[in-house]
């Protein structure tokens, strides 16, 4: 693999190498912005909105997408091409609800409505570094939901290391639940209401004092913690509602009509008796990142749900999400194969973690396809999305480069034996230079993979043919002859480091 | 919107539900040979047999191999379409294991058979059955040093006594941090109770250990303790020991020689760092479950250093190693591992191995579980991918020659002229619950 990419590709990262298109030297790369004009080759291109192209080409200028084609696409004489013909290229992966970036203890008052996820966010979160290696380009960040209104959440980019620079939309939702903590769920609900109520008295009061100056003079402003809530029963600021059971979707749409706001219901699996309820409200939804669920029926059989697929057959569009902990449901794509695997198609999968969580966040005509007039938020993948073999190999956003598999230490630490270099370098066994030099060559072609098996083969090395190692007792001591190597190496790794 | 058009949509969104069809009840095996036709027959060793022909009799595989096309007789379950699998064997499996898996009246207590508190109703065993694991290992919790032994049992739904592999198939050990749990007084505080004199760290763990084996040595010991320890020190039945740490890896490894036991190491998550130990050793190794970020909680510090290529790292050391789900995971989470460590570049036939042929052998029942091989028990999962495609879907198990579980759109049994099925699938319940207004 990793020969074949090198054959493919111009032998330097991408962004070193759109740095030298671009005529600046890789060392002022902290102080020049990047070109954003590049065309991609890839060996398929699936547009999400539009028919898979095999192979495909897209043409980035200044960010956004220009044009999308065929082999035969035009491409402006100059442009520097990736050419990527064993790669697939999708859109960037979105996610419309989660906490990533939050790290910390979050507020349980049951009004935190007027707290901000952009003001606890932590660019070098574990959880944003592993958004970037995952393909994440977009994501929602909003305070867990522990409270009522546990907070207003932010739409951010997962780059750079300065807060600004990542916020694409500062107050993008409100985060509301509806899962009961401590208590009833009646006194729960009954403190919602409350609240809610409150606020629309404030805002009613406001209006009447309004009327009252005839327009002279502005009512005096709004207590700041009530702001969110305003934007809220104002229609400004949309409601991701936390649902975890069946009647917390019928609450969800109650309170949204009595108080007039734009919810996205967050659906745990559980909820999945309301789907028929969800599809007469004409809404999206959210749903992760648990997916299925069993239940054992009064009768006493299970049924084993799988939320995905209940949603599609009813023609309700859903947004996948992703559980930042967990080392298979951190990747969007893995979600969007349990959605197939239940039976959901494709193309409905990967919208689910392109087009409609886009659509969500507002973004449904810029994000989540590529197409002409998107941004160019890209991702490049090793292999098809659902074939659980797929790497994130590069990822744009606006047509910067946010991730390069090439430089992620940390990946090529999980997937090799990764030990730290010795402090004294071994003598070498080479003095010639000419050898040193071909050694030298020959494991920087060598893939990760063939050094760790170069080593252990040196270390731990098999019999030759002639000395076969006595059948009935290879680790007999006795045998001083047989195979001594092999004996003498055992006896002081067992007996002696521990 | 009108009433008329709910309902409709409703059985439509419903008939998704997939109402899991109940697995058969009881019943011997069917009289008369059962042959499964399959696309692909992935034998449990890496050899694939393309198209496949299972002949089954009898609960056990009668012939495998390349269907010539002739016409079968008997009964025909028609795979054409689906890849046949051997039954997945998961040997550390939560399926089956009660809400209080731990006995801590004594830190050793070889004689506790975890099959006399195996939960043969626990629907988590239907549940990693429609996954396609037909053999799981239940074990003792950890808090103990030597917790007792596990057994392994099919997860079909016949009474669980016709059911059992193996009642005890072997023992396990418990090291790193989780013995010593609820082990210590207080800080400052003075000894209280019969907990504080029981090992409170590693190195009174290993020496309990060590007591407890070497002490069953004397010939005065004739109680069934004793007797189970001088069993797993008797080579021919494996020993599981749980270790995360690198350190606790090779004091297992350590133990094991000391005391002539055969390894089988468990979970093992630095297992990378002492790869050439463990294939000196001849340990096998069950890695599971996988995670990728460090621990906290109580198992804060065990096991700080996980890494994807584990597996891969193992293999090409010559290390057995098998993945399984772990005594806190989902059942369904093996089929994660399975993709997950294809993906790290453990080859799709020895992930598929993994999970089939080297679990049994590491258990000592690959002469009767774990391949599609003639003589072996008709433990078949067909699927309509690959095992290590997430995608991919079980359409229908096959335990001991019974069809046990078939989705809706899975494969049926035709029977052949002059045999009769005597075990019948009950029809797949759709649920309709009452409409809300």
């Amino acid at each position: 693999m990793n020969e074949r990419h090198a054959a493919c590709r111009p032998p330097v990262g991408l962004t070193a190498a759109l740095l030298l298109a671009a005529g600046l030297s890789p060392a002022a790369a902290s102080d020049e912005r990047p070109s954003r004009d590049f065309a991609v080759w890839a060996g398929t291109v699936i547009t999400v909105t539009g028919p898979e192209l095999s192979p495909g080409v897209v043409v980035v200028r200044d960010g956004r997408i220009a044009a999308v084609g065929g082999p035969d696409l035009d491409v402006p004489a100059g442009l520097f091409v990736l050419h990527a013909p064993d790669h697939v290229l999708m859109p960037g992966f979105i996610e419309a609800d989660g906490s990533r970036g939050l790290d910390g203890t979050f507020e349980t008052r049951a009004d935190s409505s007027f707290v901000r996820a952009s003001d606890g966010l932590n660019p070098v979160s574990v959880a944003l570094d592993d958004a970037r290696r995952n393909g994440i380009t977009t994501l929602l960040t909003a305070p867990p939901a522990r409270a009522a209104f546990s907070g207003r959440g932010a739409i951010v980019h997962p780059q750079g290391i300065a807060i600004d620079s990542m916020i694409v939309k500062q107050d993008a939702c409100l985060t509301m639940s509806l899962a009961v903590r401590s208590g009833s769920r009646m006194g729960h609900l009954a403190q919602v209401r409350t609240i809610l109520r409150g606020t629309r008295r404030l805002l009613d009061e406001r209006e009447q004092e309004r009327a009252r100056r005839r327009g002279r003079e502005e009512p005096p402003e709004l207590p700041p913690e009530k702001q969110a809530l305003a934007d809220l029963l104002e229609g400004r600021l949309p409601a991701h509602v936390h649902c975890a059971t069946a009647a917390d979707v019928g609450t969800c749409f109650a309170l949204a009509r009595e108080h007039s706001f734009h919810v996205v219901p967050v659906l745990a699996p559980e909820t999945w008796r309301a789907v028929d309820l969800i599809r007469t409200n004409h809404t999206r939804v959210i749903v992760g990142p648990r997916l299925e669920t069993w239940e054992r029926l009064p009768d006493g059989t299970t049924v084993h749900v799988n939320l995905p697929r209940l949603l599609h057959d009813a023609g309700i569009p859903f947004a996948l999400t992703t559980d930042p902990r967990d080392i298979a449901a951190q990747h969007p794509w893995y979600q969007a194969a349990l959605a197939v695997r239940a039976g959901v198609p494709r193309r409905a999968a990967l919208e689910a973690i392109t087009r409609v969580p886009a659509a969500i966040l507002g973004f449904g005509r810029t994000k989540g396809r590529i197409a002409v007039g998107a941004d160019a938020d890209l991702v490049l993948l090793s292999d098809d999305p659902l074939s659980g073999r797929a790497f994130v190999e590069e990822a744009f956003v606006k047509g910067i480069p946010i991730y390069d598999r090439a430089s992620d230490e940390k990946l090529r630490r999980l997937l090799t034996r990764g030990h730290e270099p010795p402090i004294m370098a071994p003598e070498s066994d080479h003095p010639d230079p000419a050898v040193e030099l071909e050694e030298r060559r020959r494991r920087e072609l060598e893939s990760p993979a063939d050094a760790e098996l170069r080593e252990l083969r040196a270390r731990w090395p098999l019999p030759a043919p002639e000395d076969e190692p006595d059948e009935d007792d290879p680790a007999d001591g006795d045998d001083a002859d047989d195979g001594a190597e092999i004996d003498g190496d055992r006896r002081s790794v067992v007996g002696g480091r521990g | 919107m009108s009433e008329r058009s709910v309902v409709p949509s409703l059985l439509l969104g419903l008939a998704a539900v997939v109402a899991a069809p109940p697995v058969a009840r009881g019943g011997p095996a069917p009289a008369g040979r059962l042959t499964v036709l399959a696309d692909e027959a992935h034998l449990g060793d890496g050899r694939t047999v393309v198209p496949a022909r299972l002949v089954i009799e009898g609960g056990r595989l009668a012939w495998v191999g390349r269907d010539a096309g002739s016409p079968p007789d008997g009964a025909v379950l028609d795979g054409r379409g689906l890849r046949a699998y051997p039954g997945l064997v998961d040997l550390r499996s939560s399926a089956g294991l009660p809400p209080r898996p731990d006995e801590e009246a004594s830190e050793v207590n070889p004689s506790l058979s975890a099959l006399d508190f195996v939960d043969g109703s626990d629907p988590a065993l239907a549940e990693a059955l429609r996954l396609g694991v037909t053999t799981v290992g239940v074990a003792p919790g950890g808090r103990a040093a030597v917790g007792g032994t596990f057994a392994l049992i099919k997860t079909d739904d016949r009474p669980l006594a016709s059911r059992v592999v193996l009642e005890r198939a072997g023992l396990v050990v418990t090291l790193g941090n989780e013995p010593a749990f609820g082990n210590r007084s207080p800080r400052f505080a003075p000894p209280r109770g019969l907990h504080y004199r029981r090992p409170g760290n590693r190195m009174g763990l290993a020496s309990e250990l060590r007591r407890a084996f070497l002490s069953a040595r004397r010939p005065s010991r004739e109680d069934a303790d004793a007797a189970i320890l001088r069993r797993a020190m008797g080579g021919g039945w494996p020993t599981q020991l749980r270790a995360n740490k690198e350190a606790d890896i090779r004091t297992a490894l350590r133990l094991a020689d000391e005391l002539g036991l055969e390894p089988v190491v468990v979970e093992a998550v630095e297992a990378h760092r002492c790869v050439e130990l463990l294939a000196a050793s001849g340990a096998g190794v069950v890695l599971g479950p996988l995670y990728e970020h460090p621990r906290t909680g109580l198992e804060r510090g065990e096991g700080d250093d996980p890494r994807h290529a584990t597996a891969r790292l193992l293999h090409a050391a010559g290390v057995p190693v098998a993945l399984a789900s772990g005594p806190r995971d989902r059942a369904g989470r093996l089929r994660d591992w399975v993709v997950l460590a294809a993906r790290h570049g453990l080859g799709a036939g020895d992930a598929v191995a993994a999970v089939t042929a080297i679990p049994a052998r590491l258990a000592r029942i690959q002469e009767r579980i774990g391949s599609l091989s003639a003589g072996h028990d008709a433990d078949v999962v067909l699927l309509d991918g690959d095992l290590t495609d997430p995608t991919a879907r079980v359409r229908a198990v096959l335990v001991e020659g019974r069809l046990v579980f078939r989705t809706d759109d899975g494969p049926r049994i035709a029977p052949g002229p002059g045999v009769v099925r005597t075990s019948r699938l009950e029809p797949a319940h759709s649920f309709r619950p009452e409409l809300a207004p």
